[in-house]
């Protein structure tokens, strides 16, 4: 297909070079980047430096995400076969076009932007500045243009067969320009960024990107089927001439002239400028904005050191951080408050961590948004009915999934073999370790999330809930240590990032959930008997204390290597 | 004019703070130059902005008698610049990699194969010229960067720390590999913290710190300034750093308490 792509790119020769980019150089590199795009197995560039295994890891990532896409696509298709008006369907079409292509782009194609490497590769050869950035749009274009086949060959077959040959025709450039446009938008969005930040601020800023588009998606398949009985809405659909100002609105627009045969004034200007915007975008672009960005993105690794901050630590006279409080508040042995700084430090600010971890802090609301407010068709008798629910269960036992996805993960590190120090450490108890880490999940991503349901459940269900949040509290507890009791015992960030079943985990993971399944169980029934409650409360309390000692003693022959 | 290089009073910032804080050199072809300094001092930056990396500085900098500000094109496709991290697309094959950098050279394919083998071969590296580099060690990755630099036969040839990472064997390949391109009348200005090999191939020396050049001559100048042995002593002296000694002492005081 690629090559499909680039014979296509080549019928711009003429035009590029008139740009004064020298086009033989430009082809060159766009058509290595292709080659090892598609060498890294379509993983999405997600790093440089990602090993095989996570290699498998993303492009099972990128068939997920096609996947979604798919979805995503047939519904916006049922949307353009079953809304009458032309104008609004076609709206919503390039609206989404956009929008996913320009959310792809952040997400998914920061590395290939930011690539730095050819910086040192290619800026030392003859090619000027503008020839290598011409040559990354184009890089970037092609492989959006592979996405773009995927989301929106349905519609635009939907729109072909019941708008006719023109206006399918007519699409296809419109969605065309709809793609340019994102490419460009989400470059802006970047240079924007790079000007005011530095780079790993944008890293950051990008991860936030991701975390979002996970909540868009999971609450998009809720809310987007019932989005299709547009029918009544159709009939008092008018544009505000406001609306005027947006893209999809043009490209929208300029299809009805084709369809309709309207080819008066403000048709005329709508067609003009979907054409016009992204190619004078371009041209400025080239002009202007990418010279400054590449001297931008140059600087990000010329000066890896940069000159000496002045903030020199001093021994004595630096404040305590807040880990370092937290840890005394909450562990006892040195080598435990150690691992609890390690931990919440090392959580903060490893990529791999944040990437995998992150965006799973979304589930809890996303589920709950599913679970808890979905269940009758009518969300507001739901609301109102809530306070006689159970459902505050949810609001307790939601962040089990995320604390035991977190336990998990701090296992995995890209530095793994720095573990060699707890090893050459005298440390009697390695289990002090693993409990250090634990608390510090706990206190950093449980307990903040916790707080917050807790005033939630208390504005819906009042007081006499937080019984109940206690004894949850206890019953989280012993499910969070028997997991840990039941699954390999690795120290933190001491395993290397790759996907490895664990030795005859079935049974134990089964047995685990069972378990877990079972006191979730006994907290339900127990409801309706409070005095049951306040003895379960001291048992859990009791047995989880226990559970924890258990843990902190840990013997080294216990450790997974 | 015979100078083929020259740096006329050339000033750098980064965050308002200057690494280069005016430097005036000039060098004749055929010149072997070492340019060495302690990591930050502005051995990098400098190169860069010499090979066009760089394009935005203070002062002039003219190689083959053009100015790198308005002719960096022209002067790119003279020059050979080899970095000193592995800084290559690994997901390639060296062959696919060299015939990637061959081509923007607008060198013709059969060229770029032919070279490309022999060069390879010389590096023990033929039989590998099929696999994908990020499977590579690092000497592996820097013997192709070397072979990349040097493809289209350019006229100046720049080395950032080129030994980092090399095995033994392709460090004495490499030391005489520029002992042969500078009796073929290339001009090799190469820069390094290494000492032995510079002071054994290098015609001129300059040692800069802090974005200064506060040394410039032969090694035998250079030593007879300094009148100790070794050049390594040379370099600690004139850059400041000999109170080594009194630092290690300190050093365990602090240890033991």
């Amino acid at each position: 297909m690629n090559q499909i792509l680039i014979r296509f790119l080549k019928l711009f020769i003429p035009a590029l070079s008139r740009q004064g980019i020298d086009t033989e150089r430009l082809f060159v590199i766009v058509e290595t980047k292709l080659l090892m795009d598609l060498r890294r197995s379509m993983t999405h560039a997600v790093s440089n430096d990602v090993t095989d295994k996570q290699e498998k890891d993303a492009s099972r990532r990128f068939v997920f995400v096609l996947i979604m896409y798919g979805v995503f696509s047939i519904f916006i298709a049922l949307q353009i076969a079953l809304v009458s008006s032309l104008m609004l369907s076609m709206i919503f079409f390039h609206s989404y076009l956009l929008f996913m292509m320009a959310m792809t782009l952040i997400t998914d194609f920061s590395a290939v932007m930011l690539d730095t490497a050819d910086n040192q590769i290619i800026l030392p050869r003859p090619v000027t500045s503008k020839t290598l950035f011409a040559a990354r749009i184009l890089h970037i274009f092609v492989y959006i243009l592979q996405f773009a086949i995927f989301m929106g060959l349905v519609p635009i077959v939907t729109i072909f067969i019941k708008y006719g040959l023109l206006t399918g025709l007519a699409s296809i450039i419109t969605s065309f320009c709809a793609i340019l446009l994102a490419v460009f938008l989400t470059y802006l969005l970047y240079m924007l960024v790079m000007r005011f930040a530095n780079e790993q601020k944008l890293k950051d800023i990008i991860s936030y990107f991701q975390i979002f588009m996970t909540i868009f998606f999971a609450i998009g398949y809720q809310i987007l089927p019932s989005l299709i009985n547009l029918k009544e809405l159709t009939l008092h659909f008018s544009l505000s001439p406001v609306s005027y100002i947006a893209p999809p609105v043009w490209m929208a627009g300029s299809l009805e002239a084709v369809y309709e045969r309207k080819y008066d004034a403000l048709h005329l200007l709508l067609i003009a400028l979907t054409i016009i915007v992204p190619l004078v975008l371009f041209w400025v672009m080239n002009k202007y904005l990418a010279p400054s960005f590449s001297k931008k993105l140059a600087l990000v690794n010329l000066d890896p050191t940069g000159p000496v901050s002045p903030a020199r630590v001093r021994a004595g006279t630096r404040r305590r951080s807040l880990p370092a409080i937290l840890s005394k508040w909450t562990c006892r042995s040195r080598a435990e408050q150690s691992a609890f700084e390690l931990t919440w430090k090392t959580t903060g600010r490893d990529k791999l961590f944040r990437l995998q971890f992150y965006p799973s802090l979304a589930y809890p609301f996303v589920f709950l948004f599913i679970f808890v407010f979905r269940s009758s068709k009518d969300m507001g008798t739901t609301w109102a009915n809530m306070s006689q629910s159970n459902n505050f269960l949810w609001l307790i036992y939601i962040l089990l999934f995320l604390v035991i996805t977190a336990t998990s993960q701090i296992r995995v590190n890209e530095n793994y073999a720095a573990s060699w120090v707890y090893f050459s450490a005298p440390l009697q108890y390695p289990g002090h370790l693993i409990s250090g880490s634990l608390k510090a999940i706990l206190v950093k991503f449980y307990l903040p999330l916790m707080l917050l349901f807790l005033a939630l459940a208390l504005n819906i269900w009042g007081i006499r809930i937080i019984d109940d949040f206690v004894l949850g509290f206890f019953i989280l507890m012993n499910s969070v240590l028997i997991t840990g009791e039941l699954t390999d015992k690795n120290l933190p960030f001491s395993k290397a990032p790759e996907i490895k079943l664990q030795s005859g985990s079935w049974i134990r993971i089964l047995f685990m959930i069972l378990l877990i399944g079972v006191m979730i169980g006994i907290h339900y029934i127990a409801l309706q008997f409070p005095v049951i409650q306040y003895i379960l409360m001291l048992l859990f309390a009791i047995s989880a204390y226990l559970l924890l000692k258990r843990m902190q003693s840990m013997p080294w022959s216990k450790i997974a290597l | 004019m015979d100078h083929i290089i020259t740096l006329s009073d050339l000033r750098k910032k980064y965050n308002d703070q200057y690494v280069l804080k005016g430097i005036d050199l000039s060098f004749s072809q055929g010149q072997v130059v070492g340019y060495i300094g302690p990591n930050g001092a502005g051995k990098s930056t400098t190169i860069k902005i010499i090979t066009g990396i760089i394009p935005d500085y203070e002062g002039e900098v003219k190689v083959f008698g053009l100015s790198v500000a308005t002719h960096a094109l022209e002067i790119k496709e003279r020059i050979g610049y080899i970095p000193e991290l592995a800084a290559l697309y690994d997901v390639l094959t060296p062959l696919e990699y060299l015939s990637f950098i061959g081509r923007l050279y607008k060198l013709g394919d059969d060229v770029i194969e032919r070279k490309s083998m022999d060069l390879l071969g010389l590096f023990d590296l033929a039989d590998k010229a099929g696999m994908r580099m990020n499977s590579f060690s690092k000497g592996m990755k820097q013997k192709v960067l070397l072979i990349s630099g040097l493809i289209h036969n350019p006229e100046i040839i720049f080395l950032d720390e080129p030994l980092s990472g090399l095995d033994a064997n392709a460090v004495i390949l490499v030391k005489e590999l520029l002992a042969q391109l500078k009796n073929a009348g290339k001009t090799i200005f190469y820069s390094s913290h290494i000492m032995d090999v510079v002071e054994k191939i290098s015609d001129r020396i300059i040692i800069i710190n802090k974005g200064e050049v506060i040394a410039d001559g032969t090694f035998t100048e250079l030593k007879e300034k300094a009148s100790l042995g070794s050049l390594e002593s040379v370099f600690t002296e004139l850059t400041g750093n000999n109170e080594h000694y009194a630092l290690a002492g300190t050093f365990i005081d602090i240890m033991k308490n």
